[in-house]
């Protein structure tokens, strides 16, 4: 029972560090069987689990498949979403769904390109980039957007995220080093937000709604000062968070790259659980390098009366 | 005890115990975890894998930097108990009552 316990614990660490895992093992079964010491070496473990993946995702290696996974999940995210809200309309409306310009058939051709962008990924990154991003673009141009709630919305905001990141990394391949990704992936951000913005036309004649951040960005920066003057103290919340999180993705590439464009459009379409997302965010993105800065100095001041 | 030559984990952890008396004994997740982040800062580094009973052994080494450090831990600490020594000796002397 206490080794199993051990075993899986152990199963959390990072493939890099299985190979000491028979030594651990060995450690670990000669340690007190008590439940207390199983306590204690099962919070050390997960401490050790914490620091070997924290030290592993900053490496050459672990940066480079943090990124591909990344890509490979945001890619199976839009995979997934477009025909699966389109089966759902079609069970909930049959087969002519209300609102949709087109027939399921779109949906069938995308699923089949972004399929076979993903299995050609590690083959040919320019021709998978290609697939990806037809296939993207079909599933987009034949959505249905009217009857979706939050989260689905959030999924459709972040397919241009995902898209540009997917063919960024696609691009950027293997040879990208760690001291290249950190550049590569704001870029990915950037032009997720920027064709985020490019996707107005298409978003507003799909949804006729505002769920978009690309929307939000034109809403919150571009007008005149006049008009923001008279908005109320959330609106610039709002414009502060969007700021922030356009310059968090050069601070932090990875968690921003895939976090920044779900929270900013959560904000717009609920603010309560946008904000809490990015305050949370916020502090697991910030308190380590604050932590850094911050040096308490305790002095000792040595008076006669002390000797 | 990679001062004295090179170590796995699992080795430095029965060392301790063997040391103690059965008294101290490491946590696992511990050591490996120090010794992960020994070697990031360069102060052990990998030296060899042995099979002892059909079960792998990673080897550490100490590095030249590692036992720099080492002095400088170990000189520190030196210190400290000198000074503590100093003071103790001094809080015996006032309580004896004889003139400091």
């Amino acid at each position: 029972m206490k080794m199993r316990w051990f075993h899986t614990l152990l199963s959390l660490f990072p493939a890099s560090t299985r190979d000491r895992q028979p030594e651990m093992v060995d450690a670990l079964a000669e340690s007190d069987p008590s439940w207390r010491n199983v306590a204690r070496e099962s919070g050390s473990l997960l401490w050790a689990c914490a620091m070997s993946w924290s030290r592993y995702l900053r490496s050459s290696e672990g940066l480079w498949r943090s990124a591909y996974v990344g890509a490979v999940l945001w890619f199976g995210a839009l995979l997934a979403i477009g025909p699966l809200l389109r089966l759902k309309f079609t069970l909930q409306f049959g087969a002519s769904v209300p609102g949709s310009q087109t027939g399921p058939l779109p949906y069938v051709i995308a699923l089949a390109l972004c399929i076979f962008a993903v299995v050609v990924m590690s083959r040919s990154r320019w021709t998978a980039a290609a697939l990806g991003g037809v296939g993207i673009y079909v599933a987009a141009r034949s959505n249905v957007i009217e009857p979706w709630g939050t989260i689905d919305s959030a999924w459709y905001e972040a397919r241009w995220l995902g898209a540009a990141l997917f063919l960024v990394v696609c691009i950027a391949g293997r040879a990208t080093t760690q001291r290249s990704l950190p550049l590569w992936l704001p870029l990915a951000a950037v032009m997720g937000f920027a064709t985020a913005v490019l996707a107005l036309p298409l978003d507003s004649y799909a949804s006729r709604a505002s769920r978009n951040y690309g929307i939000m960005l034109q809403w919150n920066l571009w007008p005149s000062f006049q008009e923001h003057f008279a908005r109320g103290i959330w609106e610039w919340v709002v414009a502060a968070i969007v700021i922030a999180a356009l310059l968090a993705v050069f601070l932090h590439p990875i968690p921003s790259a895939f976090a920044a464009a779900p929270i900013v459009h959560l904000v717009g379409v609920s603010m309560h659980l946008g904000l809490t997302l990015a305050l949370i965010a916020g502090v697991a993105l910030t308190w380590r390098p604050l932590l850094a800065r911050i040096h308490v100095q305790v002095k000792w001041k040595q008076s006669s009366s002390d000797l | 005890m990679l001062a004295r030559g090179p170590a796995h984990g699992y080795g430095v952890i029965r060392w301790v115990k063997n040391v103690s008396g059965g008294a101290e004994q490491l946590a696992v997740g511990s050591v490996y975890g120090s010794m992960d982040k020994l070697e990031a800062q360069g102060h052990i580094e990998h030296s060899h894998d042995e099979v002892e009973n059909g079960r792998t052994r990673r080897y550490f080494q100490i590095t030249d930097s590692g036992r720099t450090r080492l002095q400088v831990e170990v000189a520190k600490l030196a210190t400290e108990v000198k000074a503590a020594q100093t003071a103790l000796s001094l809080d015996l002397g006032g309580l004896s009552g004889e003139p400091a």
